[in-house]
């Protein structure tokens, strides 16, 4: 048995219910378009404009009135079809013939160019809602220009009759930034200069962000590196303290000391190439080995060249890692007579270090990778060195930057 | 306004700690000795430069050679460090000697070997040859046939220890006379199940009824024995019970260098592979002492049979140290 002669009613059903949940039809008032031409030649295209506006409305969900609900009105109150240009005109005469909307319109041809003007207006609140103003040639094409005035319209006719919109989130109203760096500018996202830190603060302009969103906030100002925060807006009212600005370096100066030279210190210098990126650094060690139990100490004197960067990590990071490469010579000494000097001359292939940040100092902890090349009088060899008893060397160390 | 500085977060801190702490974890115990640059440098008292003396022996050839460290005793207690260089598949040997004074003393023959002891008569004997270092190059020839005997004096004799095989559970012996003559041949019992083979024997006249010490080597579980037995079960006055290794003490050692496992009195000294030659006590504890050798140079080591002094050869540099061990 077929679904239609079981359920012969179901289309008129669904029809009804479909009609149920649909919110009435608004009544629309569409005056004639009204042709100012200078000439009556194109008279014609009053009937094409108008009723390619009572077709879209119509697809649109509105209720087209007929010209026989409002013309009468008009014409009582002695008004031609281009006194209803004017809006208060057109919204009376809507008004009294029950309409929700109110559209008007004219053209105007000459010297085959086109204009067309239409205007659209909600009848409730007395309120003009849009307008569209085209011109283009007299052709073919300006079909299409019709049709694309009246299509950009459409989308806040719909809104007529419609619940106005849920209020937005809460917006942050007052946002302060606080930070030491008088006189720092301070962008938003990254590229929109707000203003610049005076007396210790500045107030953003009145932009408004919603609470629960984060902007995001770049300092900057000469003689520091650029710093972005990222700050949560929780109150309407809300300071925010910065982090201050780190100041560019150029120099470091270091104190080491690494595991296997335990018994002695380093020293170094860095200058960087870039502020705080590639550097190249001149270091010395100098320490004593020694067994305790009747031994005669080694003096060993480590001097070496470096040349490093940074990697993933900026000069505003806590943390940074580093690298390094150079080479240079130990310099050995026996405390016994007759021993001369040795020279174990190496190549210091690759130092790996993670560095606590700080904006005038900074901690280190440095892995070194070391190939002892065993030329000359030495005592080392040829090869990696490790310590004897552990892994390869590490350095822990104390930089001040100025 | 004024923002005051930021201080030091208690994280931060705790970081700065552990990165202060982190080295002494990672060295241990050896964290104020630890050093890129061999331990044993540290105790050097003189060095001794055997280089050109090599380059002479070589001739000038780039002949692969290999060196053995001993420590040779005189009757008066005086300490020769000895360098016995040998060159692979030919009959030439180079023995240097250093004594108290430091002067090196050499001596070049075909009959030098791998024996190496003080006889009764207080000469020393390297190889086939026997020599006063006080009247070097003066020497004699002994007619020792055995080229894989090791030995010891005790007394008015002299002895031949050696295995027959590399796997072998006999242990072989000869006593002589102290002018090496009449030897009267022995055999003892090492073990009923495994073989091995005489790598080093030493003898310690302070060790009652356990005088003299072998080191021996079992190929098959590649493993050090190092075997404590009475020098009178050498000279007949008793018979030895064997199997030996049953009967009388001595320490197992695993995974080391077994041609350097060293007797001294303050124990055993054995070489690991990790560059450290560490000393043990009698039943095999570690001291927590030892010396560090090095991981990338060939040193060869000896001690004097107090444990208070040795000799490093590095083959690389060819130079030769004494120091003291400061056990």
């Amino acid at each position: 048995m077929k679904a239609s002669s079981r359920w012969p009613v179901l289309p008129f059903i669904l029809l009804c219910l479909g009609a149920g949940v649909r919110a009435p039809a608004l009544p629309a008032c569409v005056f004639r378009a009204v042709d100012l031409s200078p000439t009556q030649e194109y008279s014609e295209y009053q009937h094409i404009l108008t009723g390619m506006l009572q077709a879209e409305l119509g697809n649109a969900g509105f209720q087209v009135l007929p010209d026989s609900a409002w013309d009468p009105l008009r014409e009582r109150r002695g008004l031609d079809d281009v006194d209803l240009l004017e809006g208060g005109k057109a919204l009376e005469v809507a008004a009294e013939a029950g309409a929700r909307l109110a559209v008007t319109g004219f053209y105007r041809v000459e010297d085959r160019q086109f204009v067309l003007e239409i205007k659209c207006y909600d009848v409730e609140a007395r309120a003009f809602i849009q307008g569209v103003l085209k011109t283009g040639r007299l052709n073919l094409a300006m079909y299409n220009l019709l049709d694309g005035a009246v299509k950009e319209l459409l989308p806040k006719v719909r809104l007529i009759g419609k619940a106005p919109p849920p209020p937005g989130p809460a917006s942050a109203e007052q946002v302060t930034l606080l930070s030491a760096d008088e006189g720092a500018e301070i962008l938003l996202a990254g590229s929109q200069p707000v203003g610049s830190i005076r007396d210790g603060a500045l107030l953003l302009p009145p932009i408004p962000f919603p609470l629960g969103s984060a902007i995001t906030v770049e300092k900057r100002k000469e003689g520091f590196h650029p710093s972005r925060e990222s700050l949560l807006l929780e109150k309407p009212v809300q300071e925010f303290r910065l982090r201050p600005l780190r100041p560019q370096t150029r120099w470091g100066t270091e104190l080491n000391w690494t595991v296997g030279q335990v018994l002695g210190l380093g020293v170094a210098q860095r200058y960087y190439f870039q502020p705080d990126a590639s550097f190249a650094a001149a270091e010395l060690y100098n320490y004593l080995q020694t067994n305790f139990a009747d031994s005669h100490p080694l003096v060993h004197h480590d001097l070496r060249l470096l040349y490093g960067g940074y990697l993933f990590t900026g000069p505003d990071d806590v943390f940074r890692l580093g690298w390094s490469t150079g080479a240079g010579v130990i310099l050995t000494w026996f405390t016994i007579k007759d021993q001369g000097l040795y020279a174990d001359w190496y190549l210091n292939l690759i130092n790996a270090s993670l560095e606590l940040n700080y904006r005038r100092w900074l901690l280190y902890l440095r892995g070194e990778g070391k190939y002892a090349m065993g030329l000359g009088r030495n005592l080392l060899g040829q090869g990696w060195l490790s310590l004897t008893r552990g892994p390869s060397p590490i350095t822990v160390g104390f930089m001040w930057k100025w | 306004m004024v923002i005051p500085a930021r201080k030091a977060r208690p994280g931060a801190l705790r970081l700065l700690a552990l990165l202060l702490l982190l080295p002494a974890l990672l060295t241990g115990c050896g964290f104020f000795t630890a050093s890129l640059f061999p331990g044993y440098l540290a105790q050097v008292e003189a060095s001794f430069d055997l280089g050109p003396r090599i380059d002479d022996f070589l001739s000038g050839q780039d002949y692969p050679w290999h060196s053995e460290v001993f420590v040779l005793r005189t009757a008066a207690g005086v300490d020769y460090g000895a360098v016995l260089i040998g060159i692979e598949n030919l009959p030439y040997k180079l023995l240097m000697l250093v004594g108290p004074t430091g002067g090196v003393q050499e001596l070049s023959s075909q009959s030098l070997g791998r024996l190496h002891l003080t006889d009764a008569s207080g000469r020393f004997v390297v190889g086939n040859l026997a020599f006063d270092p006080a009247t070097l190059p003066a020497f004699s020839i002994l007619g020792i046939t055995n080229y894989y005997a090791l030995g010891f004096s005790a007394g008015t004799n002299n002895y031949l220890l050696w295995t027959d095989s590399a796997t072998s559970n006999s242990l072989q012996f000869a006593r002589y006379g102290a002018g090496w003559g009449g030897a009267t041949n022995n055999s003892a019992q090492l073990d009923t199940n495994y073989g091995y083979e005489l790598r080093g024997v030493c003898y310690d006249q302070g060790a009652a009824g356990k005088e003299v010490i072998l080191v021996l080597f079992n190929y098959n579980y590649n493993r050090v024995v190092v075997l404590f037995t009475p020098a009178a079960g050498f000279d007949g006055t008793v018979t030895f019970i064997t199997p030996l290794l049953s009967n009388y003490q001595h320490l197992e050692l695993e995974n080391v260098d077994a041609s350097n496992v060293l007797y001294t009195r303050k124990g055993i000294v054995v070489a690991d592979w990790d560059g450290r030659a560490v000393l043990k006590d009698f039943s095999g504890a570690d001291t927590g002492k030892g010396l560090d050798l090095g991981q990338r140079q060939e040193v060869r080591v000896a001690f004097d049979l107090e444990g208070n002094n040795f000799f490093a050869f590095n083959a690389e540099d060819r130079v030769l140290y004494r120091g003291k061990t400061g056990w």
